[in-house]
């Protein structure tokens, strides 16, 4: 932190000033898409809001500690399964329901991430690929249990007592307080020791540890949060849907969320949020392509990637970055550099 | 005794069939995600593309069906020659796997669904050139239309393996993988060779979309679960190890007919899974890889 030009210090200031601002900006814009914007606008800002809770635990993991996880959908339909099982076949109360999905995908998350984690690189995307696919399949085979692929419905709204939040204008304060909850532990937590530990972990494993840094411990700990996440939006998005298949175990919710997290910004606060709404609302925006939709859809990924690799708000950031550093050049970075995500030939770690 | 043995006779030759599919599909997959490191989520759309084509070419155009599988590999091919020119290659500096991963899925969503639009979802049956009563092999029956398909697979497979070990265009492919940089100063084109390896592997995956279209149904969604079961068999088989990924597919192949046969045919898609978990837990470099880079 020393040696800042004024310059610096004063955009540095005024940005986290503004900081706090474009997030209660950003709230109260939701707040009012999402309870006033009639019946069907309303629906994309509940689903839109849901992912943001998601993508916000996929960034943890993904984006501080570079480990990229392709099952993390798989505690989602846990979540949604769990609390739906919960509240309709045993007629628990949906609060109850949701902290049952926390748990549930919590332990579920430490089981995978004890046998996950110990492996790095595409073998650690490989197997955390097939632990989301034997949850889908579980979902669609264990007739008995989950109905199969006729699904699940009557799940009860989002309430207590005699309290039912049934229309998406009624419950989306809530999903909405739940996100924002979440991306704040999620941005305490990535300024904690735990995060930079990540970050450190994501730069040079081993050299985190010679350091000193519980790298395990750390991602251990990210993974079952992520997990922990996943299980809130799961079961949140039960109880505003009122009806779940084991498409919420589906491949698609993957990749909504990846494409979230990398397409908003990995590693920073505000890019999976932005990334969350933006791409929830782009399929809808493209409903005007009618069968070309998922075609345009799937160009648009392959340029973003093609074109913008550090996502929406991951640019602006460095554009930032980038404009003051020749005024500065031992400046921090105000966000912390996005986790490179490991590449194969990187020096093994034993 | 003998129903039993009959019973048993028609999973284990089914699972062959099904196995020799999966094997070619991996061969091409263990090329591009254990020699150029792309995480090949569109690995099952050149698959799905492959059968695609050759249900045009024979079914719709009439040709006879070798002329129709070579069209369905040449095409499939050219796409996957694209797709690296315009797509991998500008990503491959990025030395990492996230990034070009992402590309492949995006390419995989675009292609699926201009398959939807250009051959409808409706599922299509396109035949096999060798149909008829099943045959008495002496030891077991079976149909012919398996017995072509583990024939043309094993024909390809050899073919594969000679073009890698024999010809220069296979061996400056082995020497780039091992050391682009090297390869380079001894005057390989290493984009070049980079595209061809996609194009081949994009070929193998597309002749497997063949060879199911010859004894199953196809449709444009057919490619996801593909895409699973080649890294399933990649795994099992070990990263870039050919002879694991022949032996994996087999023993997959095998596998999930006897699950689906004996067990619950709801189980055949999830064997796969099951055996990819615990390969990963207790041998991660799988059946022949080597122990490298895989755990910490």
């Amino acid at each position: 932190m020393s040696g800042g030009g004024m310059s610096a210090v004063m955009s540095r200031k005024t940005l986290s000033r503004l900081r706090p601002l474009g997030f209660l900006v950003l709230l109260y814009a939701l707040w009012v898409a999402g309870t006033k914007g009639g019946p069907y606008l309303d629906q994309v800002v509940v689903l839109a809001t849901i992912y943001v809770i998601m993508a916000a635990g996929l960034n943890l993991l993904l984006g501080y500690s570079g480990l990229l996880s392709l099952g993390h959908q798989g505690f989602y339909g846990l979540g949604a399964y769990t609390t739906a099982l919960l509240t309709v076949n045993a007629g628990l109360p949906m609060p109850v329901g949701v902290a049952a999905a926390i748990v549930v995908a919590a332990l579920f998350g430490w089981l995978v991430g004890k046998i996950t984690l110990r492996l790095r690189t595409a073998f650690f995307v490989i197997a955390t690929f097939a632990f989301g696919q034997i949850g889908y399949q579980v979902a669609l085979n264990w007739v008995s249990l989950t109905g199969g692929p006729a699904g699940f419905g009557q799940i009860p709204p989002i309430g207590a007592g005699s309290v039912k939040l049934i229309s998406p204008e009624e419950a989306y304060p809530v999903v909405l307080v739940v996100a924002a909850i979440t991306v704040y532990v999620v941005a305490r937590i990535s300024h904690s020791g735990l995060g930079f530990g990540l970050r450190a972990m994501a730069e040079n494993e081993n050299l985190a540890r010679a350091v000193g840094i519980d790298t395990a411990r750390g991602a251990n700990l990210a993974f079952v949060t992520g997990a922990a996440l996943a299980g809130v939006a799961g079961s949140l998005y039960a109880h505003t849907v009122g009806f779940i298949s084991p498409e919420v175990f589906g491949f698609p919710i993957m990749i909504n969320t990846l494409l979230m997290v990398i397409g908003g910004g990995l590693g920073t606060i505000a890019g999976p949020v932005i990334g969350a709404v933006a791409f929830t609302a782009l399929p809808e925006v493209l409903r005007f392509g009618d069968q070309w939709r998922l075609v345009i859809y799937g160009v648009l990924l392959v340029l973003l990637v093609r074109f913008l690799p550090r996502g929406l708000w991951g640019s602006v950031v460095a554009a930032v970055r980038e404009r003051r550093r020749p005024a500065d050049a031992d400046d921090e970075p105000e966000e912390p550099e996005p986790a490179p995500v490991r590449h194969t030939e990187e020096e093994p770690v034993r | 005794m003998v129903a039993v043995f009959a019973e048993f006779s028609q999973y284990f030759g089914n699972g062959l069939a099904l196995g020799a599919i999966y094997a070619l599909m991996a061969l091409g997959l263990t090329l591009i995600f254990g020699y150029m490191n792309v995480v090949n989520f569109a690995h099952g759309e050149f698959y799905m593309v492959g059968a695609f084509f050759a249900y045009t070419f024979i079914v719709l155009a009439g040709w006879p069906f070798w002329l129709g599988l070579a069209g369905a590999a040449l095409g499939a091919a050219a796409l996957g020659l694209l797709a690296d020119r315009f797509l991998l290659r500008a990503l491959r500096r990025h030395d990492e796997i996230a990034m070009p991963m992402l590309a492949t899925i995006g390419l995989s969503i675009a292609l699926q669904n201009l398959a939807t639009i250009i051959w409808n979802p409706v599922p299509k049956t396109m035949g096999s050139p060798a149909s008829g009563d099943s045959l008495n092999l002496g030891f077991m029956r079976t149909r012919p239309q398996l017995l072509l398909v583990v024939a043309l697979a094993a024909v390809v497979i050899v073919g594969a393996h000679l073009f890698l070990n024999r010809t220069r265009a296979g061996l400056s492919m082995r020497a780039t993988f091992q050391d682009p940089a090297a390869a380079w100063l001894m005057g390989v084109n290493v984009n070049r060779v980079y595209g061809m390896t996609f194009a081949f592997g994009a070929a193998l995956a597309a002749i497997s979309g063949v060879l199911i279209a010859t004894i199953f149904q196809i449709t444009p969604a057919m490619g996801g679960l593909a895409t699973a079961k080649a890294f399933v068999v990649v795994i099992l088989g070990g990263l870039g190890s050919f002879p694991g990924a022949v032996v994996g597919g087999l023993l997959l192949g095998v596998a999930e007919s006897l699950a689906a046969g004996y067990l619950s045919s709801g189980l055949q898609d999830a064997v796969g899974l099951m055996v990819l978990v615990v390969v990963l837990m207790l041998r991660p470099q799988g059946l022949f890889g080597r122990r490298e880079v895989v755990a910490e």
